[in-house]
């Protein structure tokens, strides 16, 4: 039954992915309504995986085979347990709340077909990843929820700042991303596989090995990027430019969840590293207490909620970092809470700008009167972030406080950092309230546009209902025993007993939320003192922090680029060559030296002829000659005399046609340079003394390197060379006496079809590019 | 099929000598003639790579028999890697072509600006083909001569400029080439390839052989661009009319670059660890280097050049990886995967690069500049170029899943497996790097608001320019395919195997 | 310049070389020469023609440009290679009249000496063109 079941997913995600590529098709005949069609799609996952659930019971996980292979070792297949279940319920139930949404709060921009686009491939990635059971397809889809996210974040890419923003969070998770391969393939390479159910099973620990550094840097570098982590947070905040439906969808239930779904997944296999809890929990601690603590110094309302939802992703990777039973049992639960009131509260940031046209906390006021359902079902979310009772954020907060409360030895840190973070979130749930929903005489507000009554059923509907979901789960929050054992069980903790309550009697944990309670209030009380102050504190870490850091950091690096653009494009011909052949001396040189000196044998060589010897001394002199003469004419004719020597050469060894070839071509050029002589400019010497001695000195080194190599060759072929069959072959079958020439038109004709049309082309170009001179030189004469 | 094998050269020639000659008759027509001919012989390299099943064939030009198993003719070898690039060369030229027939109209001599085309693609065919040193050397010179002339076809200062430091830097290279062809000559006596490789493996003192290897290294690496051999290319490709470019950066540098590095060092040569250890260093430098340079351009085909060098970086590595761990004497297998990864890498580079140049062309053919500082906000006005540029963008960054990430995932794979993790780690994050300068071109071309009034007007390019780019976008997503085991098989490690004589 | 002995000198000189061009490319394929060489003594007579008489004068003696005579050139020697094609064989192969009469002449017909003369008419032509660029732009006509 549950295999079958499971079969669905697949398909789902597949038909997901293909009405996702379809979406700026489907956009014309469907229109607005096109949110509504697909909305359909997370929908029917989320009824599979609720149908699942019950099936999975506590201590089993469904892997189905691979249905798609890419490569060996990287293929598709699904993992089923009780992590992907709780992610994957998750991503598809807010998902569908969030295409309803946007079906309304879409409906005037432009480009819709794309938005749908990319918000459906998001959805569909997201899905996919959590249930992959292979890392390297976990890290594709976690690559494709970068992109995605990139696309929908710079939606509104006429405007300077979400391009800006979108950049930036790519920039940032693309980092992640490439270092999660990396630590990919290092996993894959220890464990001799990428599959996760075998790497589980084969109860492989990486903690001890060499490489673990390694690998749990590049995970964490990924996991901090992605979940906004202390430093790299600041990505997300900006993210807000983000249209609404985009930034409550990233922000509660997925993206940034991402990285705490990772750190879930391989924390049964590196969850043993002696880093993994320290480093964890400072990362998470600092993260969770700036975020409460800079959501007080806000005014818009989608910024608040952004520094929350950093504080709640550092409250999770902590509770991950302390690595225990109970952390991680909080830390599940927390991101079930987390996930239903921050998708509910973001969406009801959009509805209010939808309605006011601002979402400024300190322009509104009074909005119960308009939106009474909204009204209702924020008040709800906003008594689950603050963690009180009835709502399943409180017991999610209580599992948060016990866990710290046992920790070990570390209890007096983190417990403080959590119970401030707590305060502020208390007070800040109590400003939002105040602020925007309770009726007050003092402040007014700006007046309405719409009114609830004047949007459609779907608008609403995802913040009610989650809301609504919430106080269910928080009143019978046994529902999600099962299936949190069981995440438990996978994400590699012995300690699987899940019991959740609502009332866990009189303890510590509960006299600590009440102090929480209290002193969230006081903060609310005085927050108009507070505000400005903690606004001047952020003002002045922006101004020296990271955004204009990593700003700074592209900029200085493009300049960087810039510069070495010069120096290494400088433009100067000559250096190019010289460069070219420094460094294949170079390379000859180091190659000399590590192979140890040449030896030259002189055994196999014939010996000099005494007038070869003067043809060569005659042929140097003219060529140094050439060098250093004054005049362009005398240089030109001793280039002559080495030419003639060179055919000279050809001849005493019997290359007779070359010999003729060589003389005539030399003529020829003599004739040519003598031609246009006096067109040339005046002979000048431009290089300086000590150009000509680098000149001198690379020119003879160059020399000294090809004689040096052309002496060490030696011929090692032990058959019979070639020539001597051309030789026996020429008459009797090519009907020719000639072997050059035989050679030429008929053993290797096609050589000399492609060495004349190598000829026609020079011809040609050096035709055309003389006709535009003398095109101009007749205009010229025209014009005159 | 054997006869098949030379029509690859004599058709690409003969369209490049009629065309000029039948100019004047129909000239709507004939401007389809070279597309035309590169449809035919990617189909039929195509056609031949399948019906081979990993075989390769030797046509003898001439019909001229080895005697006792000595060669004296030219033999053209097409085996899997030949194929393979054939099919880039010709799909490459083809999208070119096509593109070029609006892009072109404006300048004067489009017939000959058809004929050079048509050269350039025979030279690539020839050198991909031939199995000889000397022929390889001929066709190489057909290619960029013609490649010379086409730089400076606009026929402006800079052009030209551009196209003498081409043909200069060229030369120089041409002659090393030639010298260490000679050598070899000397060395084995004989010029065909696989007969040399029998010599020279067979043959006792490598010495020589290295140093032959280190001039062709230093030849080829100046035609492949490997820094710091690469001057002339950001001039000369960002200099080329648009297709040409495409060819250029897309094909010319692969084919005569680095396809005869991996066939001559893996095929011909004794493998060695410095060569190796040289490829290595050179293709790390010429990554790292071509990427910070990309970075600080504000010309796009500029931008494209550099990108180029960096992107090649990684072919280049790959080679060196399989080089290091089968002298190493490693598993065969992580030379294999690395060496699948490289030529894999050149193929999508291929394709992507290609498809960049074109939405380049679009542009400069639409506004009339290139330059990122004026431009902006042409996703509105330039719906397909600005789609198929965001498709290649994330595909040359290595984004999955398009096609670039898999290539650049095998190749880090390989290398962590063959244990050197630095370059693994540097081939990653020089993909952040190519992501970011992608990102900036996206963001100053694309996105942002138009800038200038005179970009008002503007209008999506002809759809002979667009079909070629949608065609290559597409294949960008697609040529993800290339990895699963099926079709991996015929494609790549056939091509693999024909290179490292795997069996 | 306008000398009339060396006028008349040129054109005997041209008509001298072009003939023993000629020669040096019939018998190239048994005796040192050919198309190449041919190619370049045909041009070294049409340069001194052209030193003497002018750029515009080698035009107009030629009749076709320079251009035209290398595609020339290049259809003779494609067509050479093509031709064995058409008697069954594979292209590039060399195909030989078969004649008694000429063999003990010791001359042999076939592609190859066509497809030298195809190199022999792109040689001169890429020479001529060369030169006669060079002499338009210096203005030697």
């Amino acid at each position: 039954m549950s295999e079958r079941l499971i079969a669905y997913l697949p398909l789902l995600a597949s038909l997901m992915f293909a009405s996702g590529i379809l979406a700026p098709l489907l956009y014309k005949p469907f229109g607005k309504r096109l949110g509504l069609l697909l909305a359909v799609f997370p929908f029917l996952i989320f009824i599979v995986l609720l149908l699942l659930a019950p099936k999975l019971g506590s201590s089993s996980a469904i892997v189905t085979r691979e249905f798609f292979s890419l490569a060996e070792g990287i293929d598709f297949s699904i993992r089923a347990d009780g992590l992907s279940l709780t992610f994957g319920l998750m991503i598809s139930g807010i998902g569908f709340f969030i295409l309803l949404y946007s079906a309304f709060y879409m409906k005037k921009y432009e480009r819709q077909g794309q938005f749908y686009l990319y918000l459906t491939l998001f959805m569909g990635a997201m899905t996919a990843m959590v249930f992959s059971d292979n890392l390297m397809a976990l890290f594709i889809f976690w690559e494709i929820t970068s992109i995605t996210s990139f696309l929908l974040i710079g939606f509104d890419h006429h405007l300077e700042k979400p391009r800006q923003a979108a950049l930036q969070s790519l920039l940032i998770t693309a980092l992640g991303g490439l270092t999660l391969l990396f630590a990919v393939i290092l996993i894959g390479n220890i464990a001799g596989t990428y599959r996760i159910s075998e790497i589980i099973d084969s109860g492989l620990k990486l903690g001890e090995h060499p490489q673990a550094l390694l690998i749990f840097i590049f995970i964490l570098i990924a996991v901090l990027t992605k979940s906004a982590q202390f430093p790299f947070h600041f990505w997300l905040p900006g993210a807000m430019q983000a249209p609404t439906p985009v930034s409550s969808y990233l922000h509660s239930a997925t993206m940034v969840n991402a990285g705490i779904f990772l750190l879930l997944r391989v924390h049964p296999f590196i969850g043993d590293f002696y880093l993994w809890k320290g480093t964890l929990m400072v990362a998470g601690g600092i993260t969770m207490f700036l975020g409460a603590f800079f959501s007080m110094g806000q005014t818009d309302l989608k910024r608040i909620l952004a520094f929350t939802t950093i504080s709640a992703l550092g409250t999770m990777v902590m509770l991950i970092g302390i690595d225990t039973s109970h952390s991680i049992k909080a830390a599940l639960v927390f991101f079930i809470v987390h996930a239903m009131y921050k998708g509910g509260l973001f969406m009801m940031a959009g509805i209010i700008d939808k309605s006011t046209g601002t979402r400024d906390i300190t322009r509104l006021a009074n909005l119960t009167r308009g939106l009474p359902l909204t009204t209702a079902a924020t008040v709800l979310a906003l008594i689950s972030m603050a963690g009180l009772p009835p709502m399943l954020g409180f017991i999610g907060k209580e599992l948060v406080y016990e866990a710290k409360v046992q920790l070990p030895g570390l209890s007096w840190l983190v417990l403080p950092l959590g119970v401030g973070a707590n305060i502020m979130m208390v007070a800040i749930s109590l400003t939002i309230f105040a602020e925007l929903f309770y009726p007050s005489v003092r402040k007014q507000g700006v007046p309405f546009r719409h009114t609830e009554k004047e949007f459609p059923w779907y608008f609403p509907a995802g913040t009610i209902i989650l809301a609504a979901a919430g106080l269910v789960l928080g009143l019978a929050p046994g529902l999600l025993d099962k299936i949190i054992s069981n995440a438990l069980l996978f994400s590699g903790n012995d300690d699987v007993r899940v019991k959740l309550s609502i009332w866990h009697g009189f303890n510590q944990v509960l006299l600590i939320s009440v102090l929480t309670v209290v002193s969230g209030v006081v903060v609310f009380i005085f927050r108009h003192r507070v505000m400005p102050l903690i606004s001047s504190l952020i003002r002045w870490f922006d101004r020296l922090f990271l955004p204009d850091v990593f700003a700074g950091a592209i900029k200085k690096y493009v300049e960087v680029a810039a510069r070495s653009t010069e120096r290494i494009q400088h433009g100067y011909h000559r250096f190019y060559l010289m460069t070219f052949f420094i460094v294949t001396m170079l390379l000859v040189a180091i190659q000399t030296f590590f192979s140890g000196m040449p030896v030259i044998e002189t055994s196999g060589l014939s010996t000099l002829k005494l007038h070869i010897l003067a043809l060569l001394v005659v042929s140097s002199l003219a060529a140094v000659f050439a060098v250093f003469s004054g005049g362009r004419l005398t240089a030109i004719v001793a280039m002559g005399v080495v030419g003639y020597g060179v055919g000279l050469i050809y001849l005493f060894y019997g290359a007779v046609d070359l010999a003729i070839t060589q003389f005539l071509a030399e003529t020829i050029l003599m004739v040519l340079f003598v031609m246009v002589m006096f067109k040339l400019p005046k002979f000048e010497k431009l290089s300086s003394r000590n150009s000509k001695l680098r000149d001198g000195i690379i020119a003879l080194s160059a020399g000294a390197m090809v004689t040096l190599v052309v002496l060490n060759a030696r011929f090692v072929n032990v058959f019979d060379p070639i020539s001597s069959y051309y030789a026996a072959k020429s008459y009797v079958e090519a009907h020719g006496r000639n072997i050059v020439n035989v050679i030429l038109v008929d053993f290797r004709a096609l050589d000399t079809l492609g060495e004349i049309t190598v000829l026609t082309l020079a011809a040609v170009g050096v035709y055309a590019l003389f006709n535009i001179r003398v095109r101009q030189l007749k205009e010229k004469e025209k014009n005159q | 099929m054997d006869s098949l094998v030379p029509l690859f050269v004599i058709i690409p020639l003969g369209i490049a000598f009629i065309i000029p000659l039948i100019w004047q008759v129909t000239r709507g027509v004939f401007r389809f003639l070279p597309g035309a001919g590169m449809l035919a012989m990617a189909v039929l390299a195509f056609f031949m790579l399948f019906n081979l099943g990993g075989e390769s064939i030797v046509y003898k030009v001439g019909g001229w028999e080895p005697v006792n198993n000595i060669p004296i003719g030219i033999h053209l070898v097409a085996d899997p890697l030949s194929l393979m690039m054939l099919i880039i060369v010709n799909m490459i030229g083809l999208f070119a072509a096509l593109f070029s027939i609006p892009y072109i109209d404006k300048y004067t001599g489009e017939n000959y600006y058809y004929s050079l085309f048509s050269l350039m693609v025979a030279g690539m065919n020839g050198v991909v083909l031939t199995g000889d040193l000397f022929n390889m050397f001929v066709f190489l010179e057909v290619s960029v001569i013609a490649s010379y002339s086409l730089v400076a076809f606009g026929s402006s200062r800079d052009e030209l400029e551009a196209s003498f430091k081409y043909q200069v830097l060229g030369g120089i290279a041409s002659l090393m080439i030639l010298f260490a062809l000679a050598m070899t000559y000397w060395y084995t006596g004989t010029v065909n390839i696989a007969d040399a490789s029998e010599i020279i493996r067979s043959g006792t003192g490598t010495g020589t052989a290295i140093f032959i290897q280190l001039f062709l290294l230093t030849g080829f690496g100046l035609k492949a661009a490997m820094i710091p051999f690469h001057a002339w290319l950001p001039d000369a490709h960002s200099s080329a009319p648009s297709p040409v470019s495409a060819m250029l950066s897309g094909v010319l540098i692969k084919a005569i670059g680095a396809y005869a590095i991996l066939r001559l060092f893996f095929s011909m040569f004794s493998l060695s660890i410095e060569i190796g250890y040289i490829l290595i260093i050179l293709s790390v430098l010429s990554m790292i280097l071509g990427g910070i340079l990309a970075s600080g351009q504000w010309d796009y085909k500029r931008l494209l050049a550099y990108s180029s060098i960096s992107q090649m970086g990684y072919v280049i590595m790959a080679a060196g990886i399989a080089m290091v761990v089968l002298v190493r004497g490693q598993d065969a297998g992580i030379a294999a995967l690395a060496m699948a990864g490289g030529l894999f890498h050149m193929f999508n580079h291929s394709i992507i690069k290609g498809l960049l140049f074109l939405n380049a062309g679009a542009v400069e053919y639409a506004t009339g500049t290139r330059n990122l500082k004026e431009l902006g906000g042409l996703a509105s006005v330039l719906p397909i170029t600005s789609a198929t540029s965001l498709g290649a963008t994330f595909s040359i960054a290595g984004i999955p899943p398009f096609n670039g990430f898999f290539s650049k995932l095998i190749i880090i794979i390989a290398a962590v497996q063959a244990r050197l993790y630095l370059l693994a780690l540097i081939a990653v994050i020089m993909s952040i790097v190519t992501l970011a300068y992608f990102m900036k071109v996206q963001r100053h071309i694309f996105l942002d608001k138009v800038k200038s009034a005179r970009f008002a007007k503007v209008r999506e390019v002809p759809w002979l320019m667009s079909l070629p780019m949608v065609v290559m976008a597409i294949m960008c997503l697609v040529m993800s395919i290339m990895i699963i085991p099926g079709v991996r098989d015929t494609f790549l490690m056939d091509a693999v195997n024909a290179l490292l004589s795997i069996k | 310049m306008r000398n009339l002995i060396l006028i008349k000198i040129s054109k005997l000189y041209l008509v001298v070389m072009i003939i023993f061009s000629v020669f040096i490319l019939l018998r190239g394929h048994n005796n040192p020469g050919g198309g190449f060489i041919g190619g370049i003594i045909t041009s070294t007579g049409f340069i001194f023609y052209g030193i003497i008489n002018g750029s515009e004068r080698v035009k107009s003696l030629l009749r076709i440009t320079t251009i035209e005579l290398m595609g020339t050139g290049l259809m003779t020697g494609i067509v050479a290679l093509i031709i064995p094609v058409f008697s069954g064989l594979e292209p590039f192969t060399g195909v030989w009249i078969e004649s008694d009469l000429l063999a003990s002449a010791g001359i042999h017909l076939g592609t190859p000496v066509l497809f030298d003369t195809g190199i022999y008419l792109v040689v001169t032509g890429v020479f001529l063109s060369i030169i006669i660029s060079i002499m338009d732009v210096v203005k030697w006509n």
